[in-house]
């Protein structure tokens, strides 16, 4: 090695170390900025929790507006600054390493020593081979021996042994089939006749529902009736009403339709302040339910109407609201070509509320068929929106505005597959009136009832949007992007907004009448199941797992966040000026619809319950797992 | 002192990168701006005409690295290549398909006859065979991308003595059998899960697969291709095919002046000394007799072992652990329900259906865990007997097995310089030493 080849080795070595010493301290600040950054966490902390509490009792303070705005962009700017700063030193870090590698090569490339023959090589080669044989040898010897020792000594189990303990079950599938306990004739024979649909657009639609299937009244017959004799109100006593007393029906408005026409909220109720169904006292009647479904009642004409279901039978039910007496039950059939559904038990096989307008009934079942009855208890048509690309079947319930019967079959894993449609149909045909295509992905969300510009419009929220159409004609008005997952709370309309939020997605504040995003927050627990409502400027949110949670509506802002100990997927009620809120456990609290959190009442209803409670007059319908309560004043 | 910071640098740098990133795609978006989320969406799949291109590249690939070993002998024209193939394969395609995974499709497909077999997978497993068994292992030399990013962090490599080297060379077998049958039963495609460079190919990765690659990169700096060498399974077979290989690397097409400088260039020791005369033939019966009466034994063991320990094995199959969870749940029923019975519900399945599912993956284990011990033992034993191989050269070889056709022993062979009269080679005397060996 020459003097030149001397001196350009020890330059790139020494340039080598430099780069290692740049990458040194690049990695050390890296570090170091990983550490700090946790402290600029744009997740609010207690300062901000302070702050954000004290404004919210006393809003009208600037200064303290002011001194969390200031907080606030703190914590933005120190963010996006440790952002780039990672950024740059990601980049500087790569860079000095790869300088580190290029210039360390040279260096060894430089300085290498002469190379010197090895005669003896092919002598220790030939040495250190034997050797490698007999390490080898050992080797496997010795880890064959210790595997085999350990496995002996093992135990695992075996499914085998699962199998082998219990016996194969026998396939039964769901048979698309009429049930078999029920006096009712299979839609297939005799006077069932598919019809036409007659929405223009129907053919830009890939899989196009069939159309109505006349059911026709001589195809399904009335079931008996049940009733009698009233019994305690506790009793267990299935198909027989328990008429408590019985009160005129104050004709203060009906329900027609999931959370009623105001979208949960309730202007007041006259109904007993201190009610317990488990002793019996402030309970009207009380009547058993033969199948069981998640869907809550509907109330119309002083009747109230019901859907159950069960992996055999389907049925719908009317019961007198003044007394409880069992009206009608009807058997409905599967329709002629539905692909059996096996839903999860959160969801049953009637998790969709059905909804009137006020001639005719409608209700919709997992497998997505949707069947007409009239108030009479006469079935009039069906029509099966299945199969669904849905993880947990139909579960949206319906709608009726406009004069359309409103159905939002919303599937498909992504939005740009386009497999979702919101259906108009006709309530006495069950013929498409108008169907509009949606690029949004499944939901088990439910249509909310508005006007918009004087005409009646329905609004509709799916991953990625919550959309407002025009009821009689589909078309749209207007949407917003912003929302991810699995939707399947409902949104909640006040003040000109609506709301909306999903847990893992955000919620946010939709002018109704732009449709233009007012505020989106990430903040609160958000829901998974159970809807949203809003009253006196407030958003109230609950999870599954019992957080219940107030939201400024005007800002986003929580204004308080607590836990209810007990999970609840019913929808939250604003009755007046009260929250009504009935938990898993079949407790309904109430609480004061406040900025401070300040609960008021709690009433047992004894069994479990998800189902979002009616109001009609003085009147208040709870469904629990077993039963239909109606509490009211005496 | 250095090489320990190469290390920390090559070990920690990465997962710090990685970190940083993965703590800013945590932060929520900002709220009082008229941001909007955008919507995540799935990107468009690639042409399928593109596979074509990816075949016929590697096709060409294959080719002009077989010319520049064999032909041009150029070391760098090879490292261009090399480049290249990183760059396409490896950044552009982000390691995806590549010829070592594609052994667990042409397992599958073996085991599934339902499954067909995608075009490009099976080009990408047969071409390299192919042309292994024409020009030895070129694909490893020039287009695996895997081997070029490993190849260009070499800096100081070491010698690994044969009694470490020859139990590290039997791992590759060993994964090679495990991951043909953790394939064949649909349990895992173990190679591509745990592939240690594919998250830096894509600058995204689990971390404890960062944390391997970073670990085989840092390895790499002193260690020639640690991977291709001691893990990489599709090496096995491509190991087989160039031992039938045509034309193959030959260090000197002159008079080989037996120096030692080829085997010292090679840091993958696949140069192979001549043969010594002075070899105790009585010791190698001995231990060649020895071998042979405990291999039976070496391949009883391990079959007994991979029979006894196949439920385990299977229990890594997520429809055995399904179905062990489902029993556990069953027997003692939890309070909430467990995400996984909650999904399997959501399926519209029963418990029995997850045992019975469960169970044929077990009776599949319990026939393929024996023959996998089997062959690891088998492994061990014919491992062992190769290092009793008799060398019948008198010259310093490639060893056309182990050669992963990187030409660096070209430019260290002093032979061409004197014929040619090139620039002269940094050493201290070419003279050849006094002959010490010959046939054994």
């Amino acid at each position: 090695m020459n003097a030149d080849q001397t001196g350009w080795a020890i330059a790139m070595r020494r340039c080598s170390w430099v780069a290692a010493g740049l990458s040194l301290v690049v990695l050390i600040a890296l570090v170091w900025n990983a550490f700090a950054s946790r402290t600029s966490d744009p997740n609010p902390p207690t300062r901000v929790d302070e702050l954000v509490t004290r404004i919210n009792l006393d809003p009208s303070n600037k200064p303290l507006l002011e001194s969390l705005r200031k907080q606030d962009v703190w914590l933005r700017a120190s963010y996006f600054r440790s952002v780039q700063f990672s950024q740059t030193g990601f980049v500087l870090l790569l860079g000095g390493v790869f300088a580190f590698l290029v210039f360390a090569k040279a260096a060894d490339r430089l300085s290498g020593k002469p190379a010197r023959p090895n005669p003896n090589e092919p002598i220790r080669n030939a040495s250190e081979l034997l050797g490698a044989q007999r390490t080898v040898l050992v080797l496997g010897m010795g880890m064959g021996g210790v595997l085999a020792m350990v496995a002996t000594l093992s135990r695992h189990d075996s499914v085998a042994a699962y199998v082998a303990a219990k016996p194969l079950p026998q396939v039964t599938p769901v048979a698309p089939s009429a049930p078999q306990s029920l006096p009712i004739a299979s839609p297939g024979a005799g006077t069932a006749a598919p019809a036409a649909t007659s929405a223009a657009s129907a053919s830009s639609v890939t899989s196009a529902p069939s159309g109505p299937t006349t059911l026709g009244g001589t195809s399904l017959a009335p079931l008996p009736i049940t009733g009698g004799a009233a019994a305690p109100p506790n009793a267990h006593n299935p198909g027989k009403p328990i008429r408590v007393s019985v009160a005129p029906v104050e004709s203060s408005g009906d329900w027609p339709c999931f959370r009623g026409l105001g979208a949960g909220t309730v202007p007041a109720w006259k109904g007993p302040a201190d009610w317990d169904a488990v002793s019996g006292k402030g309970i009207l009647w009380k009547v058993d339910l033969d199948l069981p479904g998640w869907n809550s009642p509907i109330v119309q004409g002083g009747k109230v109407f019901l859907a159950g279901a069960d992996d055999k039978h389907r049925e719908i039910c009317a019961f007198d609201l003044v007394t409880g007496k069992s009206l009608w039950r009807l058997g409905i059939p599967v329709l002629a070509g539905t692909k059996p559904v096996k839903p999860s038990p959160d969801a049953g096989y009637a998790p969709s509320t059905m909804a009137t307008d006020g001639k005719r009934v409608f209700a919709a079942f997992v497998d997505g068929n949707v069947v007409c009855v009239s108030v009479g208890g006469k079935a009039l048509w069906g029509r099966g929106f299945g199969p669904l690309e849905n993880n947990y079947g139909f579960a949206c319930s319906l709608l009726v505005t406009g004069g359309k019967l409103i159905v939002q079959v919303d599937q498909g894993s992504s939005p740009d597959e386009g497999k979702s449609v919101l259906y108009g149909l006709d309530p006495q045909t069950g013929n498409t009136v108008w169907q509009t295509k949606r690029t949004v992905s499944a939901s088990w969300s439910s249509p909310v009832a508005t006007v918009l510009g004087g005409k009646p419009a329905v609004v509709v929220v799916a991953s990625p949007s919550i959309a407002a159409y025009d009821a009689s004609s589909g078309s749209e008005i207007w949407h917003a992007d912003g929302l991810s997952g699995e939707i399947a709370a409902s949104s909640a309309f006040g003040d000109g907004r609506f709301f909306i939020g999903q847990q893992g997605s955000y919620l946010m504040a939709v002018d109704a009448t732009s449709g233009k995003v007012v505020w989106k927050t990430s903040d609160p627990a958000l829901p998974d199941i159970a809807s949203l409502v809003y009253g006196k400027g407030l958003v109230f949110l609950v999870t599954s797992d019992g957080t219940f949670s107030a939201i400024d509506g005007a800002s986003g802002m929580i204004a308080w966040e607590k836990r209810v100990d007990k999970p609840a997927k019913s929808s939250p009620v604003v009755v007046g000026d009260q929250v009504y809120l009935l938990g898993t456990d079949g407790t309904l609290r109430t609480f004061l619809a406040s900025r401070t959190f300040q609960p008021l009442a709690q009433h047992r209803l004894g069994e479990t319950a998800e189902a979002t409670p009616a109001f009609v007059g003085a009147r208040m319908l709870l469904r629990g797992e077993h039963h239909l309560f109606c509490v009211g004043a005496k | 002192m250095r090489r320990a910071g190469a290390a920390f640098l090559c070990l920690v740098a990465p997962l710090v990168a990685f970190g940083q990133t993965a703590d800013q795609h945590s932060q929520p978006p900002p709220q009082f701006t008229d941001y909007r989320i955008p919507i995540e969406r799935a990107a468009a799949p690639r042409d399928g005409s593109f596979q074509y291109v990816d075949l016929a590249l590697l096709a060409c690939l294959l080719v002009l690295t077989a010319w520049i070993v064999l032909k041009r002998r150029s070391r760098k024209e090879l490292r261009i290549v090399s480049l290249f193939a990183l760059g396409y394969f490896g950044f552009y395609r982000l390691g995806c398909v590549c010829s070592i995974g594609s052994i667990q499709n042409v397992a599958y497909a073996i085991a599934h006859s339902d499954y067909r077999l995608p075009l490009t997978v099976a080009g990408f497993f047969v071409l390299p065979l192919l042309a292994a068994l024409f020009f030895g292992r070129v694909f490893c030399g020039g287009v695996c991308p895997m081997g070029a990013m490993q190849d260009l962090l070499l800096v100081k490599p070491i010698r690994i003595p044969a009694s470490w080297r020859a139990p590290l060379e039997a791992a590759p077998y060993v994964y090679l059998g495990a991951a043909i049958l953790f394939a064949s039963t649909g349990s895992a495609f173990a190679i591509c899960e745990y592939d240690p460079f594919v998250g830096f190919f894509r600058m995204h990765g689990h971390f404890l697969m960062i944390l391997f690659g970073s670990a085989i990169l840092a390895v790499s700096l002193f260690i020639g291709r640690p991977y291709c060498r001691f893990l990489c399974p599709y090496g096995v077979l491509l190991r087989w095919a160039s031992v039938f290989a045509k034309y193959s690397v030959s260090v000197t097409p002159q008079e080989c002046v037996q120096c030692h400088m080829c085997a010292d260039a090679c840091p993958f020791e696949a140069i192979q000394p001549p043969a010594i005369a002075k070899q105790d033939r009585t010791e190698i019966r001995r231990r060649l007799t020895r071998t042979l009466a405990v291999t039976p034994i070496l391949i009883a063991l391990f079959a007994f072992a991979g029979w006894r320990m196949s439920p385990m094995m299977a229990s890594w199959d997520l429809r055995v652990h399904r179905a062990h969870v489902l029993r556990d749940a069953e027997m003692h029923p939890p309070k909430v329900k467990t995400v996984l019975a909650d999904a399997w519900d959501r399926h519209r399945k029963t418990t029995q259906d997850a045992y019975v599912e469960g169970s044929a993956v077990e009776h599949e284990f319990a026939i393929g865990a024996p023959i996998l011990g089997a062959w690891i033992g088998l492994v061990f034993a014919l491992k062992s007997l190769s290092n009793l191989r008799r060398r019948g050269s008198n010259d310093y070889e490639a060893d056309s097995s182990s050669c992963l056709s990187c030409a660096r022993c070209y430019s260290a062979c002093p032979v061409p310089h004197r014929e040619y009269a090139l620039p002269p080679l940094p050493m201290a005397s070419i003279e050849p030493p006094e002959p010490v060996g010959g046939a054994v």
